[in-house]
């Protein structure tokens, strides 16, 4: 009985919804062309595919509801595993003790299995991992979600550093948890191993299939493994997403407050105009329809998203770690379940991503690794390893030509990385289109090696291959 | 009589505001950055105020925070071992029909609130239209198991109590957050003890929480009650991904407010 949380949810989406320019493309179908709204809104639900249409991929041994049942069963069950027991976990982060969180959709037959590792921020349970696991666990995988390395609950209790940023150790510490997981669920009948993940999980994906290759013993030996909008380098999509939302914010982030209250005055006014809308996703459908948001005001939102996740991190490294970034070393152990975090919110939401890499990050890692930081700078780019991608053909890409988390030329450089395995998409911004029917095709014609037939899909052309 | 229920949750919301009361307000706001040696990067260095009044921040009036985090930290539990188990077993097995039709009828009973709240606002359009709205709904809706009314023109438009009270000027007053129900503050407070002054009287009206048993009924109704609200929101505790949800939670739940009431 509480009072509406997803209207809540919804105020925080409050710049993003419609920009109105919808139009059908000639052959690639998704139809947000500007890169920011298609950041925001993503895919509307009418676009995605259809559990009718993906039947083409499903093998007899699946057994799902059909669409229109009455019953809402979820297909995937979620479990926790403890990697590190003896770790010490905060009071004030009494809900993340019990270990990592993950989530498995399976299936009571052999099947191949495929791993998803979410992107910066985001969790096992993200909109798009179940939009993923659901599509491939119907085209017969048995399909294990994984949090992002970014997020507290994988920080505390899966990480080793418990500082984010070294895509070596990150992804170890990913490959860990896999191998822990499937020692854990070793009844399930897996056939053959498969690697996904999207936006800073597709890097951490690189890195993880990279770290089994060159590992003694035990290997996953994945089959294939498919990169979705990853980050080219880590350091200039950070700073791109930092200045997003430090410079779009009109005055400056000093001027946050009037910000805030300016958007609830504009939504306000629309709201008394059309109460009948309530304040669900109808509403700010027909708002942004009517008053689309200004490129600024979505990249504000686009950074003020990324900043929410940022600013978090930050602040679980410094309470576990006692760097006195944010929190005085000596006030860390009086913090409980019911202390006020206010003031460190406060404190980590001005301080960027950029920052932290810098000033917390780089001085940890120098020490730890004695590699220099530029060095450890470099680790963090794709190039690093560009020998290493360009001789490895399980590994394939799937890129926006507009994503904004890109720099000029970085799609360049995927092409190279990646020759001939590259898709690209002319619109979709950052993973605006990963839930589109024809990128649903895709990366189960991808995974399957079963491509969908002329006559089941007619309008399945437009991606530049 | 019928008015027991209502009463314990009463208490439970005064008993609430008195702990709050009694625990309040140490402001951390200024001590926060600094132990006995201070951390690299303090509201100063990073240039926010720590006048409550400046706009280098959002700043919301929470002089009871430890209990109402205390609470927010209940309720999360109360989540985990109830409320979502209890859910997902409803949808899993419970008909969408059936569920359809249950929430239906309970949006049917609330909509007289609408109806009074609406008036009490002097909103002459949304009134006839909540009004209408309950009138098809419960005739032709039979009792408000199908909703018709939509279709006819009179869409759900919702309106508390505490809007009421904004309405009238009624400041929102300190933030709180209440067992069961969430994030509110001493003006929504109040507004949700009236809306269930104003279910009572209807209830009883129509003669359903009668007799010797209106406390079971009253349990079973506004269990179930809460149970399809539950249902029908996305929201999970501790999944936000921050653990600044509290904050976050507490700055959209008041912009949703400031929003609805026109602040």
């Amino acid at each position: 009985m509480k009072s509406s949380f997803l209207m809540t949810m919804f105020l925080m989406t409050l710049f993003f919804l419609f920009h109105g320019s919808f139009s059908v493309a000639s052959e690639y179908g998704y139809p947000i062309k500007n890169p920011l709204s298609a950041t925001i809104i993503g895919t509307p639900e009418a676009l995605k595919a259809s559990q009718e249409s993906l039947t083409f991929w499903q093998p007899d041994y699946v057994n799902i509801a059909p669409a229109d049942s009455q019953f809402d069963r979820e297909i995937d069950n979620e479990y926790k595993i403890s990697i590190f027991p003896e770790r010490e976990i905060s009071d004030l982060f009494w809900y993340e003790k019990g270990g990592l969180k993950y989530s498995i959709a399976e299936h009571d037959a052999q099947a191949p299995l495929i791993f998803i590792i979410s992107g910066t921020g985001s969790s096992y349970r993200s909109s798009l991992i179940k939009n993923m696991q659901k599509n491939f666990y119907q085209a017969g995988f048995h399909v294990v979600a994984i949090s992002s390395p970014t997020i507290p609950n994988f920080m505390l209790n899966a990480s080793t550093s418990v500082m984010p940023g070294n895509m070596y150790e990150d992804s170890a510490d990913i490959h860990h948890a896999m191998q822990m997981i499937m020692n854990k669920h070793d009844d399930i009948q897996v056939s053959d191993f498969y690697l996904t993940g999207y936006s800073l999980g597709a890097s951490h994906a690189v890195y993880v299939t990279k770290f089994d290759d060159e590992k003694q013993g035990e290997r996953f030996q994945f089959k294939k493994v498919l990169l979705i909008n990853p980050p080219v380098s880590l350091t200039n999509s950070v700073v791109l997403l930092d200045k997003m939302f430090e410079d779009n914010i009109p005055g400056g982030l000093d001027n946050f407050n009037v910000y805030y209250k300016k958007i609830i005055h504009k939504v306000s006014k629309f709201h008394h105009r059309n109460e009948d809308l309530g304040l669900g996703k109808e509403f700010f459908f027909e708002m942004f329809k009517e008053q689309p948001p200004s490129d600024q005001a979505m990249k504000a939102i686009i950074g003020f998203v990324f900043r929410v996740a940022s600013s978090g991190m930050v602040f679980t490294a410094d309470v576990y770690n006692r760097q006195g970034y944010v929190i005085p070393k000596d006030r860390v152990s009086s913090l409980t379940a019911s202390s006020s975090l206010t003031v460190y919110s406060k404190v980590a939401f001005r301080l960027g991503f950029d920052d932290y890499i810098k000033n917390f990050y780089l001085p940890n890692f120098v020490g730890k690794s004695g590699l220099t930081q530029k060095k450890l700078m470099t680790d963090a780019s794709l190039e690093s390893i560009a020998p290493y991608l360009q001789q490895n053909s399980r590994i394939s890409v799937m890129h926006n030509l507009d994503d904004p988390i890109l720099m000029p030329g970085e799609i360049d450089q995927i092409k190279a990385l990646f020759p001939g395995r590259t898709t690209l998409y002319p619109y979709g911004g950052h993973l605006g289109n990963v839930t589109y029917k024809q990128n649903t095709y895709d990366m189960l014609e991808y995974f399957t090696g079963k491509k969908m037939t002329a006559m089941v899909n007619p309008a399945n052309k437009g991606a530049i291959k | 009589m019928s008015h027991k229920y209502l009463y314990s949750l009463l208490s439970l919301i005064i008993f609430t505001l008195l702990q709050g009361c009694s625990n309040s307000a140490i402001q951390e706001e200024s001590i926060g950055t600094m132990g006995a040696e201070s951390a690299q990067n303090t509201l100063e260095s990073v240039g926010v105020s720590l006048d409550p009044n400046s706009d280098t921040s959002v700043n919301i009036y929470d002089p009871w925070e430890s209990t109402n985090r205390k609470i927010y930290n209940f309720n999360a539990q109360l989540d985990d071992y109830l409320l979502i188990p209890v859910v997902d077993g409803y949808q899993a097995y419970i008909p969408r029909f059936v569920r359809q039709g249950i929430d239906n009828v309970y949006s049917n009973f609330t909509s007289v609130n609408h109806t009074v709240n609406a008036a009490l606002q002097l909103k002459g359009k949304t009134t006839v239209n909540n009004g209408m709205r309950f009138i098809s709904n419960t005739t032709m809706g039979i009792a408000g198991i199908f909703d018709i009314a939509t279709g006819m023109g009179f869409p759900e438009i919702r309106e508390d109590f505490g809007q009421v009270l904004g309405y009238w000027g009624v400041p929102e007053g300190p933030y709180m957050v209440l067992p069961f129900f969430g994030p509110s503050n001493l003006r929504d407070t109040t507004g949700v003890v009236a809306d269930f002054f104003i279910a009572d009287i209807y209830l009883d009206g129509f003669g359903m929480n009668r007799g010797t048993n209106s406390t079971a009924w009253g349990i079973m109704y506004y269990g179930l009650m809460g149970v399809d609200i539950r249902s029908k929101m996305s929201f999970r505790y501790y999944d936000s991904l921050t653990p600044f949800e509290y904050d976050m939670i507490r700055l959209m739940y008041t912009a949703q407010r400031r929003v609805l009431i026109g602040e």
